[in-house]
């Protein structure tokens, strides 16, 4: 019982402690929402020149740079004072508000080489973080120029927060080198450190296009887009291609530094123990920085359903069936198309529209792709004269236009038909009967029946705390004569059942002998032995009481004699169990 | 023998303590006034004085308390009464307050469905897992409830007295299971306290009830409570009532615009 309490206890812990572990995971993680980036203005410079180390730390109430790190061959520093910057966004009802910190810190190479930036360490909202490492390339001099190309374009320089835009990659060396490159690097500072915008999934490479792997900012690889040979500045150029686009989520501008694209080749050096890679030619061909301003969404003309759309957008719908009984559902599929942030706005919502007032609205699936997002909604016409799928509308903001607009799908004509015993859909009486509803009579009996006293909470109290006192009190009574839970307790009382199940089973004196005996001894909490060969009066009757009577003693005293003498020197027939049993019984009930 | 006598005198000490016999019904003069209201005012429905049978149902509930008058087929009838004058909200109202009162009330459950329903009003029971528990919950009165919790605790009591003098896996177990039913009808004990100690008005206007930060005309309008919503009821002044709605800032709604559930 004690062991099994402190188990109990110890499981009680555990769920307890588990709880509170969730808890505390639960709450750090919805405690910080920040976000840091940090990026290199250049990822590749001459011997002399300096470069810009970013550090931004976004939606944190709180944050601070602990100190720089130390490199060898890098003067990185002095630490000056960051630069704020707040922004308030308003979409469909919801407030955003966004604040930024930057610092820029010098950097500034002592000697040429490949060289990684560690971690900046920060604390912010008051729990200490870092950035990711940054990789620069200090070179003596930049040639490749006229042997590489390598040009970025974005799709546009001025979109609204919330517009996507995307960036287009297009780089390659002289087809005329060959093997004398074996490998490409980009170093392109921007990457995964634009603060404020979202990453877009890419699109699928077009069929047919052949992908290479290169080196991306000397620590990871990309798939690129590989396109054979073109012609740039009348040579012919092994080209690559790749585009990533972003979604910018509050207004500020957005900073592409110079990239650069190094290629050449690479060898293995070094003896049997210790191989390592080496560069013996490297050539470096630059993208000149630009910038993508972000402006805000305007606030004049903004319609009051607007939830987000940005873009300019194409909408086709489809309704099956067109001929249902009121109240059968039809699929509404709704399918956008075109460039914007097919992703990101919430899709309209028929069950708030007055036009759409005659269908019931169950629910709707989506999926989105980078190119065309699919609603399909389950809507459900309650009359016959429900005559089509009214429009449903969009609000967009069309960027290119510069003002809020409106998609919306064609009125689709169906066919509603009632059901069969009634013109519509209505609240329906028990057992689903037509017939006209009114109120229930009134009850001219007010008649109270018997009405007993409540027991309060005092009277709870007493009977909840009478349950464990009657446990306590009756337990400690019992167990003045013993454990009632006690191994032997438990085998005196299923004593009788268990001698009843043997005899029945036993076809031997020999066996019913044994029975007996474990009877006796189950009762007189005793091994089996010390029963064997007992002197049953002798000790029966020299017991203190309870005990039997002395003609039950003797009865048992024969009984056992007669089983000892079938046992050893007879021819061991069972003797009829109704005798034991019923020895047995007075036994009991005589105190045994 | 001795320990089953001693079970037997704690049992019987615990439920003496508890109960009273079955309160008769009081055969005074003054129990007389609210019940002959209400016998009238059955007379006047029947015999077409709506308005009359109205009038008296309402005295029978203001006359002093009759332990024989059901107050739940009081607050019913006036519901019916509500309805026949075309004011669904105040019928609403009215079976809303009988349903307090008796919970089990099957008449008054379906008339108050049957007139939100025409009065353009959510049903009362969604039908969803919330309602159906919300609804098994308040099945019991609050005497009901409290009986359950002393039934489930003598039970548990016996459960564990067994297992004191017998022991054993399978009593143990059973004590176990009793401890957990007793602690699970202590549910319905604890919402009916806390329903209980909530005085809860029924907005009956039909264009719903302004809530404003002071008892007067002129005050802010501090939000709009909708037709057939309840609020709980603060304090009251003159020709206004002070009210919270869903843990917002308390207000001040008109008197005329709300029904007093409690009755």
């Amino acid at each position: 019982m004690r062991s099994m309490n402190s188990r109990c206890i110890a499981k009680i812990a555990h769920i307890l402690c588990a709880f509170a572990v969730l808890a505390t995971a639960l709450f750090a993680q919805g405690k910080s929402q920040a976000r840091i980036t940090a990026q290199l203005s250049t990822g590749v410079i001459k011997l002399g020149a300096s470069a810009t180390l970013l550090v931004t730390v976004e939606n944190a109430a709180y944050s601070e740079v602990r100190g720089l790190p130390k490199v060898d061959g890098l003067e990185i520093g002095p630490l000056s004072a960051p630069s704020t910057r707040s922004a308030t966004t308003y979409i469909n009802g919801r407030v955003t508000r966004s604040d930024s910190r930057t610092w820029g810190i010098p950097v500034r190479p002592l000697a040429k080489g490949d060289y990684t930036i560690p971690p900046i360490e920060l604390v912010v909202d008051g729990a200490p973080t870092q950035t990711s490492a940054l990789v620069l390339t200090v070179v003596e001099d930049l040639k490749g120029e006229e042997l590489g190309f390598f040009t970025i374009t974005p799709s546009t320089h001025k979109v609204v927060e919330g517009q996507p835009f995307s960036v287009e990659l297009r780089f390659g060396w002289d087809a005329g080198l060959r093997d004398r490159v074996n490998y490409a690097n980009l170093s392109l500072p921007w990457w995964g450190q634009l603060p404020g915008t979202l990453d877009m999934d890419p699109a699928p490479a077009a069929p047919g296009v052949r992908l290479t792997e290169i080196q991306l900012n000397s620590e990871t690889t990309i798939k690129v887009e590989e396109y054979g040979t073109t012609t740039v500045r009348g040579r012919q150029f092994r080209t690559f291609r790749m585009i990533r686009s972003f979604t910018p989520t509050r207004a500020n501008p957005l900073e592409f530094p110079t990239s650069f694209l190094e290629f050449g080749r690479i060898s293995e050096v070094g003896d049997f123990f210790s191989r390592r890679q080496a560069k013996e030619e490297s050539y470096f061909a630059r993208a000149e920085g630009f910038q993508i301003e972000v402006v805000p969404l305007p606030e004049q003309g903004r319609p009051l359903d607007f939830s987000g759309a940005i873009g300019s957008f194409k909408v086709r719908s489809v309704a099956e069936p067109r001929d249902v009984d009121a109240g059968d559902s039809i699929k509404f599929t709704v399918e956008y198309t075109g460039a914007g942030n097919l992703e990101f706005f919430e899709a309209p919502d028929p069950a708030r529209m007055d036009s759409f007032k005659g269908f019931r609205t169950y629910g709707k699936t989506e999926s989105k792709f980078f190119d065309r997002r699919t609603i399909v909604y389950d809507i459900a016409p309650m009359s016959p004269d429900v005559k089509e799928i009214p429009p449903l509308p969009l609000s967009v903001f069309d960027p290119e236009a510069g003002q809020y607009t409106t998609v919306q799908t064609v009125a689709l004509p169906i066919r509603v038909r009632a059901l069969a015993k009634g013109s519509g859909l209505e609240v329906e009486g028990e057992g689903g009967s037509k017939s006209a509803r009114d109120l229930r009579d009134i009850h001219s009996e007010a008649l109270a029946t018997l009405k007993w006293t409540r027991p309060g909470p005092w009277g709870i109290g007493v009977a909840l705390a009478s349950a464990p006192l009657v446990w306590f009190a009756l337990r400690s009574v019992a167990r003045r004569r013993g454990d009632p839970d006690a191994p032997l307790e438990r085998r005196r009382r299923k004593a009788r059942k268990q001698l009843m199940k043997r005899l029945a089973a036993a076809r031997s004196a020999r066996e019913e002998l044994d029975a007996l005996h474990d009877f006796l001894a189950a009762r007189t909490r005793e091994p089996r032995e010390a029963w064997q060969g007992r002197d049953v009066k002798g000790y029966l009757l020299t017991r203190p009481p309870p005990r039997p009577s002395e003609g039950d003693v003797a009865e048992l005293d024969a009984l056992v004699r007669e089983l000892e003498r079938e046992t050893w020197a007879g021819s061991g027939t069972a003797l009829p169990r109704e005798r034991i049993e019923t020895v047995s019984q007075r036994l009991i009930g005589g105190g045994l | 023998m001795t320990v089953a006598r001693w079970i037997g005198c704690a049992c019987a000490w615990i439920v003496l303590a508890l109960t009273a016999s079955p309160q008769a019904a009081p055969q005074s003069v003054a129990g007389l006034g609210a019940r002959e209201a209400f016998e009238r005012g059955v007379q006047a429905w029947r015999g077409g004085d709506r308005e009359s049978a109205r009038s008296l149902w309402l005295a029978a509930l203001d006359a002093p308390a009759d332990a024989r008058l059901d107050r739940a087929e009081v607050c019913y009838d006036l519901g019916n009464a509500a309805w026949r004058a075309q004011k669904p909200l105040e019928a609403a109202a009215w079976y809303t307050a009988a349903i307090r009162i008796d919970p089990r009330h099957a008449d008054a459950w379906a008339n108050l469905e049957f007139v939100r329903g025409a009065a353009g009003l959510e049903p009362a029971d969604r039908g969803d897992l919330t309602a159906t528990l919300r609804r098994l919950l308040s099945l019991l009165t609050l005497a009901e409830s409290e009986w359950l919790v002393v039934i489930c605790a003598l039970a548990w009591s016996a459960l564990l007295a067994a297992h004191a003098l017998r022991g054993g896996v399978l009593l143990r177990r059973m004590a176990v299971v009793g401890g957990l039913v007793t602690a699970v009808s202590l549910v319905p004990w604890i919402d009916n306290l806390r329903r209980n100690g909530r005085d809860e008005v029924f907005v009956v206007a039909p264009a719903g009830a302004g809530l404003q930060s002071e008892p007067r005309g002129e005050a802010t309008n501090l939000a709009h409570l909708a037709a057939g919503s309840i609020a709980q009821r603060l304090d009251s002044l003159p020709g206004w009532v002070q009210v919270r709605a869903g843990g917002d800032q308390p207000g001040w709604v008109r008197e005329g615009d709300v029904f007093a559930l409690r009755r």
